[in-house]
C-alpha cells in the first residue's frame, strides 16, 4: 500500500522533471525567435537555467529507482551473496545519511531566501525560494527513494535500483 | 595537519567508497562534506547548498539535456537506416568496400549527436546485422564500431565536453570548435588502417556487388539529406557564431522531432520514451556534476589541489613527462570509472597542475576526451564495450580484443595530438581573429 504511494509519487516526480526537460527546449527555442523579430523574452535565459535544476532535482529519485546512476560494482560483484547484502546495507546507510544531510542544508537554503525576502537579480523580479524549492522537495524524495530500499534490502527484497535496471536498457 | 597527510586521507576515503559501491556522484559528494567538516572552518551546509543550487541552475548547462534528448529523439528514428542505405554505393569503390561504413557513419552521426554510447546503439543496431549479412569479418566489423563510435565524444556536439567546460570553466564553443579537426584525424587514422587490413587480407572482404549506375547513386544519396541538414543546423550556427552551445542545441531538439515526424517515427509514446529517457540520463550526468562542484570548492577549502600542483612543480617534470603521466593515470581510471566522473575528478584536483604547467586549457580538453575515448573501449569498465557486448553476445574480452587495434590508434592519435598541439589549437585561434 505504502510502496504504491511512493512508486506513484516517485513516477509522477520524474515525469515532472521531463515537464521541466521540455520547457528548457521551449523556452531556449522561443528566444531565437523572439530574437529573430528582435524582440526579447524577459528573464528566459534565468528561467532555462531553474527549469534545468527542476528537472535535476526532481528527477533524482525517478532515475535513482530506475537504476540510472552509476556506480562501480566491479569489486563488490566477486563478494558472496552473504557479504553482498551487507555491504549493500552499508552504502545504502550511508547514502541515505549523506542525501539526508543535503536535503536538509537544501531546505535550509530555501527557509533562508524566505526569510531574508531575497529577490531574483534578472529583469522580472520574483521571491527566490520559489525555484530553491525544486532542490529541497526533490532532494528529499532521493533521500526518501533510498530510504526505501533500504528497508526492502533489510526485508530480504531486491531493492528498486537493482530490480528496474533491465527494463531501462532497450 | 600537513596538507598531504589530509590529501591522503581523502585520497582514501574517496577510494573505498567508490570501491564499495556507493553511486560515483554521492560520493563525490560526501568526500566534499566529509573534507570540509573534518579539515576546514567553512561553514560547510551553506556552502554545499549554494554551490550545488549555483552549479545546478546555471544556463551554461542547458546545452547538456537538450543534446541527449535529441539522441533519444534520434535514436527512435529511422535515420541510422537512411544513412547507410545512403553511404553504401560511395564506399564501394574503397578497399574494403563497407568495412568503412562504421567509421563514416560514426562520424557523421557523431556530429549530431553528444555522445559515444549513444552514437554506438544507433550506428550498430543498423550496421552490425548489415554487415555480417553480407559476410564482412566479424571482428573486424564490431572493432571499428567500438573504436569509431567514440567519435561521438570528440566531434561535436559533446557531452563530455560540456561536462569538462563546466567543470573547468572554459568556453564550451570553443571546444567544440576544437574538436573538429581531430574528430576528422582519427577518421582517417581508422579508415587508412581499415584499408591496409583489407589489401593485406583480401580473402575477408566479401566480393564487390553489382556496381550501382551514377544516377542510382545519386538517387540513393538523397537518404543522407535529412542528417546532413541536421548536422549544418546544429554545428553550422555554432561556427558562425549565431548561437551559443544551449542554442544549438534547441535548434538540433527541433530539427530531430522534424525529422522523426517526417519518417513518420513521431508518436505520443516515442516522445514520452524519449523524454524520459533524456530525463534519466541527464539527472544522472548533472547529480555528478553538482557532486563535483561541491567537492572542488571543498578542495579549495583544503588547499589540497595548490598543494598537489606546486608538489608536482618541485618534481620538474616537462609538459611531455606529465602528459604521459596524467594519460597513463587516466587510462588506469578508465578501466574503473566512465568517462564523466574521470573528467569532473580530474577538474577538482588536476586542473591546477596543468595551469601551473601552461598547458592550454582548450588543447587539454581535447587531450582528455582523446584519452577517455580510449577508456570507453578498455575492460573490464567500458560503456561502448558494454553496449556492443549485449549486441553482438560475444563477451567482454572479445569485444575488447576486436577494439584494441583501435585503442592503438588512439594512442597513436594522443602521440600526434602532443606533438602537433596546432591540430586541436589552430581552428578555434583562427575563428577567434
Amino acid at each position: 500500500m505504502f510502496s504504491k504511494f511512493l512508486d506513484r509519487l516517485f513516477t509522477w516526480s520524474g515525469y515532472l522533471a521531463g515537464v521541466f526537460l521540455v520547457a528548457i527546449a521551449v523556452l531556449v527555442t522561443a528566444q531565437i525567435v523572439a530574437r529573430f523579430f528582435n524582440q526579447q523574452i524577459p528573464s528566459a535565459d534565468e528561467f532555462a537555467g531553474y527549469s534545468l535544476a527542476a528537472s535535476s532535482f526532481l528527477g533524482l529519485a525517478y532515475s535513482f529507482r530506475s537504476g540510472s546512476h552509476i556506480r562501480v560494482t566491479l569489486l563488490t560483484a566477486r563478494l558472496s551473496s552473504k557479504a553482498q547484502q551487507v555491504m549493500l546495507l552499508l552504502v545504502l546507510g550511508f547514502s541515505a545519511v549523506m542525501i539526508a544531510i543535503w536535503a536538509f542544508n537544501s531546505m535550509a537554503l530555501v527557509y533562508e531566501s524566505w526569510d531574508f525576502k531575497e529577490m531574483s537579480t534578472g529583469i522580472l523580479k520574483y521571491p527566490i525560494w520559489i525555484p530553491q524549492l525544486s532542490m529541497g522537495i526533490g532532494v528529499s524524495l532521493f533521500c526518501l527513494a533510498i530510504l526505501e530500499d533500504l528497508v526492502n534490502v533489510l526485508r530480504g527484497k531486491e531493492p528498486n535500483f537493482e530490480k528496474n535496471k533491465e527494463q531501462v536498457m532497450d | 595537519m600537513d596538507v598531504s597527510m589530509i590529501g591522503l586521507i581523502v585520497a582514501v576515503i574517496m577510494l573505498v567508497l567508490l570501491a564499495s559501491g556507493v553511486w560515483v556522484a554521492v560520493t563525490l559528494m560526501s568526500v566534499g562534506l566529509i573534507s570540509m567538516l573534518a579539515f576546514s572552518h567553512a561553514p560547510a551546509a551553506s556552502i554545499q547548498s549554494t554551490v550545488i543550487w549555483g552549479q545546478s541552475s546555471s544556463w551554461a548547462l542547458t546545452a547538456l539535456p537538450l543534446f541527449i534528448w535529441m539522441g533519444e529523439i534520434l535514436y527512435r528514428t529511422r535515420l541510422a537506416k537512411d544513412m547507410f542505405e545512403g553511404l553504401t554505393p560511395w564506399l564501394a569503390g574503397f578497399p574494403g568496400r563497407l568495412i568503412h561504413i562504421n567509421v563514416v557513419s560514426c562520424g557523421i552521426f557523431a556530429a549530431v549527436s553528444g555522445s559515444s554510447a549513444a552514437t554506438t546503439a544507433t550506428i550498430g543496431r543498423i550496421t552490425i546485422p548489415e554487415l555480417l549479412k553480407r559476410g564482412y569479418d566479424e571482428k573486424t566489423t564490431i572493432g571499428s564500431l567500438a573504436g569509431s563510435s567514440t567519435l561521438g565524444f570528440l566531434i561535436p556536439p559533446s557531452i563530455i565536453m560540456i561536462v569538462y567546460g563546466v567543470a573547468a570553466d572554459v568556453s564550451i564553443t570553443r571546444l567544440f570548435i576544437a574538436g573538429v579537426i581531430p574528430g576528422i584525424m582519427l577518421m582517417v587514422l581508422f579508415m587508412g588502417y581499415l584499408a591496409i587490413w583489407s589489401m593485406l587480407n583480401p580473402s575477408k572482404v566479401p566480393a564487390p556487388e553489382q556496381p550501382m549506375p551514377i544516377l542510382k547513386r545519386i538517387w540513393a544519396t538523397r537518404k543522407l539529406f535529412p542528417i546532413v541538414a541536421l548536422m549544418f543546423a546544429v554545428i553550422g550556427s555554432i561556427y558562425m557564431g549565431i548561437a551559443t552551445a544551449t542554442e544549438a542545441a534547441a535548434v538540433g531538439v527541433v530539427g530531430a522531432l522534424l525529422i522523426a515526424l517526417f519518417s513518420g517515427s513521431l508518436n505520443k509514446q516515442s516522445f514520452i520514451d524519449s523524454v524520459l529517457g533524456a530525463t534519466r540520463t541527464s539527472v544522472m550526468v548533472s547529480f555528478i556534476l553538482a557532486g563535483a562542484a561541491f567537492l572542488s570548492t571543498a578542495m579549495g577549502f583544503t588547499g589540497i589541489p595548490r598543494e598537489l600542483a606546486s608538489w608536482v612543480g618541485t618534481l620538474g617534470l616537462d609538459k611531455f613527462e606529465l602528459l604521459l603521466a596524467l594519460t597513463l593515470l587516466f587510462i588506469v581510471l578508465g578501466c574503473f570509472l566512465d568517462g564523466i566522473s574521470i573528467v569532473v575528478l580530474t577538474a577538482a584536483v588536476i586542473m591546477p597542475i596543468t595551469q601551473q604547467a601552461g598547458i592550454d586549457p582548450i588543447w587539454f580538453g581535447i587531450f582528455i576526451v582523446v584519452v577517455i575515448e580510449m577508456s570507453q573501449i578498455t575492460p573490464p569498465v567500458g560503456i561502448n564495450l558494454f553496449i556492443l557486448q549485449s549486441m553482438t553476445g560475444r563477451n567482454i574480452w572479445q569485444v575488447a580484443k576486436a577494439a584494441f587495434p583501435f585503442f592503438m590508434l588512439l594512442v597513436l592519435a594522443t602521440v600526434l595530438l602532443i606533438v602537433f598541439p596546432e591540430i586541436a589549437t589552430w581552428l578555434p585561434d583562427t575563428i577567434r581573429q
